[in-house]
């Protein structure tokens, strides 16, 4: 590959750049309000009254798939709160699978520091890295993160990106450089926007729907259609094992013949799925996809699919669902025509996102699932039994 | 044997509806099958025999897929006795269809220990019986299969169709649903290898395959068969009247069927009326999905069925397939000579 | 992309595409060849893959031309009466065509195929049918469909409607400025190796390593129609357009694969599927148009959406105007209207631009830009984040996009078909460039 060539003639010379490296090191982040740059929000700032911020970092890094295999990842992971001489640091080796989830509310000024760490385990590597926020409606080029179009940012600094927050919905995120490598090698995330209608004044009236402080919607909908009690995003996306094995031994990398071998819910194969957040022996996939309810309640699912080689069809047995948005926005047409509808399983190719909303009133307590019906992927690369499937656990 | 014990059985069921239509008191209406899971050898029309497995009627054969399973009209309830004579368990599901689950997950010991093995409860191998039961069904189009290790059992055969009409020649609430003939068309796939390790036990964690992560099918089912040209055609009624395609993948892979030289009405997905109809010349029809297009063809004579996936062969040889005939009579036949009892693909009427 | 031979291509590919736009007729209209009688032939030929590779094809001709990956795209009237003759030049098995969409199709000529007539080298088979419903369709071979479209025996149809050429259904709604075709296909190049040399091929283990957009991968989408060096991939897929203009995306699925197609910069809305309305009931309007950021085009399907940009509500003025007083100007030229009431080279007043979004009018650019050195730049950036804007890039750095054009990629989201043949970055992909409103 041409790509690998080019980047193996420069290891000696990387090796000598990277001891002078921390000297050029510019960890800069811009968040009105923060003293101190650490992406925190020390004193409001007046002129920027809603103001979120976060620090993220882009690297490399290791995972475990869920039939016990260590997997060579690129990733992000979360900044937010390091002091700045401490965020090159905090960030190597510390690439999350999936990337942090990233939740702002409309309405919201959201700036996004990125730092780029490096690649610890390929210091032969210059690669830039962007965060491309996909879907981000009436997008700038220069904050739309496709390096080809606009700027990446370098090993040792960071860039800022602004986005004006005013659609809600299901977004995801994803680096963008070299996007087939990049993205097949992990840097992807769940990002979703919350609704100004969740702030509505106790007993608003949605045309009949009495709005209630703590209600939480997936859209502004008008009429509670997107009214949800527990929400989960859930991403799907995939690993072919022989393209990490060879990227971490510097070989070629095989994008001719890629086929992913490991399919995932949030960066884990069942039955990991079912782990829950934070679990210990997964300290660099956080995020469960066991998904918990008590009868009654309305479950909201932000399905995402950023495999970089396959569609999926994702289905729940056992419980209905109800397709209410796609592609961040509400199943809607421009005269009002209800488009919403009931299925029991959505089919979503790379770079889809869904909202599904799941109504557990008059269904018995109990477990359910939820999985892909390309059953060939209820797998763990060889292992059986594994693959995209979680529970669906009603008290 | 299995007939007589199934005759019984309906002699009570038909008992208990007599007696409570009699007595008035509010009637529990409801249809039971008696289904059997078993295993046979099938030839490929490129002459390669394959191990499938497969639902049959207690006393019938196996097929694949199983038999047509039909909740009449008015009914709401249904009861499945599954007799699994299989060498491994296995369970049944009905996607779409609302119900409580008692998943059964692999025991200590075992290597996929706290796995779920089956998404709700077992039919024992070697005869062992379990029965299901649905409530409150509602009209549409499902794929009935087994819940069991279904990136296996699934692909080896387990799995059928079920139709539930809203009333006689409509299929859902909507009077646009009406129909004068429907016509099941089941899609599924087969991957010889796989089935090969599973006939030899060479299929599990220390087997040959050791997990379906690579998946190649060579055949490619409709109603069980590949298509061979001079395939007898399916019946699809008369010139100008509505035609219900009832559409089901129980394969592993996407299929989009095209009506030639037709365009069709979407009017369901996973037996859901949908909230407004499609015109539409094929169906996407995802992995373990159902769709149902009406169809209302113009001119008699033969309606051509592809797949645009263009899975157009039966293992290395060319015109086969997933590809289906229908053939639309003239007007002026008199209805009783297409409404006559005919075998088709799937073995039965 | 530390591809060059990606980047020189680039160069020319954005120089002329600019070029273009200026004297006007960039995206007028597909290109194509006129009904409603069509002399087709069926014959092999050679396309070059994004890498340079020359791949024997099979392909659809407009009369005695060289066979085209796709085929020509029909462009018909509606309610004409289209006559299409197939003839089989020299490909060694029976060919023909399917239309799906259109009713009634009556084939005569050549012999009775599974699906349709069907023509065997030097036969004509005759295809006719009224042109009824205006939409975006496929046609492709009905003969051993498996390896005949793997093979490229594919292409576009469009039936223009009644209501004019700049509206792509009899719908006030469905109105165009410009429009563009993304035909979307797959090839395997172990069959098409296996045809050239008579070798056997199972095209049951269909795994394609080249992926097109038009016929073309990238970079190649985004050269001129025509280019003298693609003799047989005539067609381009290099969408332009300026904020506030309607973009109409003509997505068909021609190979065997889905391919989930997104647009980065805005969401589209989908008015039309398997060339018809998205529309509840005739009336209607297109009531029930989708908008979405991705479109899984599935084998045979067609989309038709409406892709729209103004850049409103940024929260920064993407012209880059100046408004603060204290400040040098940042961003975009001032035009003759603007003010300079002091005469400190600073302008006071600056004017709005067309569809410009009112409240973010000359507000500032909301963060600081790293330093050069701490940058990798894109060879279509040019040095400033503003529309129409111009920037100091370090020498050697991006600036193939002169007219300061915003520039968006648009391609599978199955990111590994931006691949051609192992080599990234190639495939379903290219790229949309939002030009400035120009001065009259
Ligand atoms: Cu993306
Ligand atoms: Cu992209």
């Amino acid at each position: 590959m041409k790509v690998q060539r080019y980047k193996n003639a420069h290891l000696i010379l990387l090796s000598v750049l990277m001891m002078t490296w921390p000297v050029m090191a510019a960890v800069h982040v811009q968040c009105p309000g923060d003293i101190d740059g650490d992406a925190v929000i020390d004193v409001p700032d007046p002129f920027h009254p809603s103001n979120a911020c976060l620090h993220l970092g882009a690297g490399d890094g290791f995972s475990i798939m869920a039939d016990g295999t260590e997997m060579y990842t690129f990733g992000f992971s979360n900044l937010t709160g390091v002091p700045p001489e401490m965020a090159m640091h905090h960030g190597m080796m510390a690439a999350q699978i999936p990337a942090p989830t990233i939740e702002v509310e409309e309405g919201d000024e959201f700036y996004l520091s990125l730092t780029n760490v490096g690649m610890m385990m390929r210091p032969d590597l210059f690669d830039p890295h962007t965060v491309h926020f996909h879907g981000f409606p009436q997008a700038a080029s220069i904050f739309d993160g496709m390096p080809g179009a606009s700027i990446a940012i370098n090993m040792g600094a960071s860039l800022t990106y602004y986005y004006n927050i005013v659609e809600p919905g299901t977004y995801i995120y994803h680096c963008h450089v070299e996007a087939t490598e990049h993205m097949q090698m992990g840097m992807l995330g769940n990002l979703y926007v919350n609704p100004a209608q969740n702030n509505l004044p106790d007993g608003t009236d949605l045309n009949g729907f009495i709005h209630h402080t703590g209600y939480t919607y997936a859209y502004n909908d008008g009429d509670g259609t997107s009214y949800y009690d527990v929400g989960y995003p859930l991403q799907f996306s995939g690993f072919d094992r022989i393209f990490h094995e060879k990227h971490l031994a510097v070989q070629p990398l095989p994008f001719a013949e890629m086929a992913d071998t490991y399919s995932m819910i949030n960066g884990r194969g069942y039955p990991d799925t079912l782990l829950p957040a934070d679990d210990p022996s997964r300290p660099y996939q956080p995020v469960t996809s066991l998904i918990e309810a008590t009868v009654g309640q309305k479950i909201l699912l932000r399905l995402s699919n950023l495999s970089t080689t396959d569609f999926f069809t994702i289905r729940v047995l056992g419980l209905p669902m109800r397709v209410i948005g796609k592609d961040a926005k509400l199943l809607r047409g421009p005269t009002g025509a209800d488009l919403t509808y009931n299925t029991s399983s959505i089919t979503m190719g790379g770079g889809e996102t869904n909202d599904v909303i799941i109504d557990t009133t008059g269904a018995a307590a109990g477990t359910y699932f939820l999985y892909t019906t390309n059953l060939n992927f209820l797998s763990n690369d060889a292992e059986d039994y594994g693959g995209i499937m979680t529970e669906i656990r009603l008290n | 044997m299995n007939k007589i014990i199934k005759r019984d059985r309906m002699t009570v069921v038909w008992a208990v509806l007599l007696l409570t239509l009699t007595s008035g008191t509010p009637v529990v209406r409801g249809v039971t099958y008696d289904l059997v899971a078993g295993e046979f050898d099938t030839l490929m029309p490129d002459g390669v025999t394959v191990r499938m497995w497969g639902f049959g009627l207690s006393g019938q054969a196996v097929t694949v897929p199983g038999p047509v399973l039909t909740v009449p009209v008015g009914d709401h309830n249904l009861t499945i006795n599954l007799t699994n004579n299989l060498p491994v368990p296995v369970s049944l599901v009905i996607p779409g269809l609302p119900s409580a689950l008692t998943p059964v997950y692999h025991q200590a010991g075992d290597p996929y220990a706290g796995r779920v093995r089956s998404l709700t409860a077992e039919a024992a191998p070697g005869g062992g019986q379990r029965t299901y039961t649905w409530t409150d069904i509602r009209p549409g189009t499902f794929v009935y299969h087994s819940g069991t290790q279904m990136q296996i059992q699934i692909q080896m055969g387990l799995y059928g169709a079920l139709k539930h009409d809203f009333a006689a020649s409509q299929a859902y609430a909507d009077p646009a649903t009406a129909y004068q003939t429907d016509i099941v068309l089941l899609y599924s796939e087969v991957d010889p290898s796989v089935h090969a390790a599973v006939q030899s036990g060479e299929y599990g964690p220390s087997g040959t395959i050791t997990s379906t992560v690579s998946y190649w099918p060579s055949y490619f089912l409709i109603n069980g068969e590949s298509y061979t040209p001079g395939q007898a055609p399916i019946p699809a009624g008369v010139v100008g009247q509505k035609v219900l395609l009832r559409f089901l993948n129980a394969g592993l892979r996407t299929h989009v069927p095209i009506i030639h030289n037709h365009i069709g009405k979407l009017i369901s997905e996973d037996g859901n009326l949908l909230p407004f109809f499609r015109d539409q010349y094929e169906v996407m029809l995802a992995a373990g999905k159902t769709s149902d297009l009406l169809l209302t063809p113009a001119a008699a004579g033969p309606i051509t069925v592809y797949d645009r996936k263009l899975d157009l062969t039966t293992g290395m040889e060319s015109s086969g397939g997933m590809l289906v005939k229908l053939d639309v009579a003239p007007l002026q036949t008199q209805p009783g000579l297409w409404k006559k009892p005919i075998r088709n693909r799937l073995g039965r009427v | 992309m530390n591809n060059t031979s990606y980047k020189t291509r680039a160069l020319l590919v954005f120089l002329t595409a600019g070029l273009c736009l200026i004297s006007g007729n960039a995206g007028a209209e597909i290109p194509g060849i006129t009904g409603p009688t069509f002399n087709l032939s069926a014959r092999a030929d050679c396309i070059y893959g994004g890498d340079g590779l020359g791949i024997l094809i099979w392909g659809y001709a407009d009369g005695d031309n060289r066979g085209q990956y796709p085929g020509p795209t029909l462009l018909v009237a509606e309610d004409q009466t289209v006559v299409i003759n197939l003839t089989n030049i020299d490909i060694p098995e029976p060919v023909s065509i399917v239309f799906p969409g259109q009713v009634g199709v009556q084939a005569t000529g050549g012999a009775a195929g599974v699906i349709t007539r069907e023509a065997s080298i030097g036969e004509t088979v005759t295809y006719t049918f009224t042109a009824s419903e205006p939409g975006t369709y496929l046609y492709n071979s009905g003969s051993h469909a498996d390896l005949q479209v793997e093979m490229g025996l594919f292409g576009a149809m469009i039936i223009r409607p009644a209501m004019g050429q700049q509206y792509a259904y009899n719908d006030a709604q469905s109105y165009f400025d410009v429009e563009y075709l993304f035909l979307m296909s797959e090839l395997d190049l172990r069959i098409h190796d296996a045809i050239a040399f008579g070798q056997p091929y199972d095209t049951s283990t269909f795994f394609p390593v080249y992926w097109f957009l038009n016929g073309r991968n990238a970079p190649d989408t985004m050269e001129e129609n025509f280019v003298p060096w693609l003799p047989t991939q005539p067609y381009n897929c290099m969408p332009m357009m300026m904020p506030g203009q309607k973009l109409l995306c003509r997505f068909i699925g021609a190979g065997r694969q889905s391919h989930p197609f997104h647009t980065h910069g805005n969401h589209f809305a989908i008015i039309a599927r398997d060339g018809r309305l998205m529309s509840s009931a005739p009336g209607s309007g297109i009531d029930l148009m989708e908008k979405a950021f991705s479109v899984g085009t599935a084998p045979g399907q067609t989309y038709d959406a409406i892709f729209e940009w103004t850049g409103e509500k940024l929260g920064w003025d993407m012209y880059g105007h100046q408004q603060d007083r204290d400040e040098a100007p940042t961003g975009n030229f001032p035009g003759p209207e603007d003010i300079d009431h002091d005469g400190d080279g600073v302008f006071d007043e600056v004017m709005m631009e067309m569809h410009e979004y009112e409240p973010d009018h000359g507000k500032p650019f909301p963060v600081d830009l790293p330093q050069n050195q701490d940058l990798t730049f894109g060879e279509m950036y040019n040095g400033s984040p503003f529309l129409g804007g111009e920037g100091l890039l370090p020498p050697g750095q991006g600036g193939f996009n002169p007219m300061g054009a915003f520039v968006y990629m648009w391609h599978s989201h199955t990111e590994k078909e931006l691949t051609n043949n192992d080599i990234f970055p190639g495939g379903l992909m290219t790229h949309l460039m939002i030009m400035p409103h120009m001065m009259p």
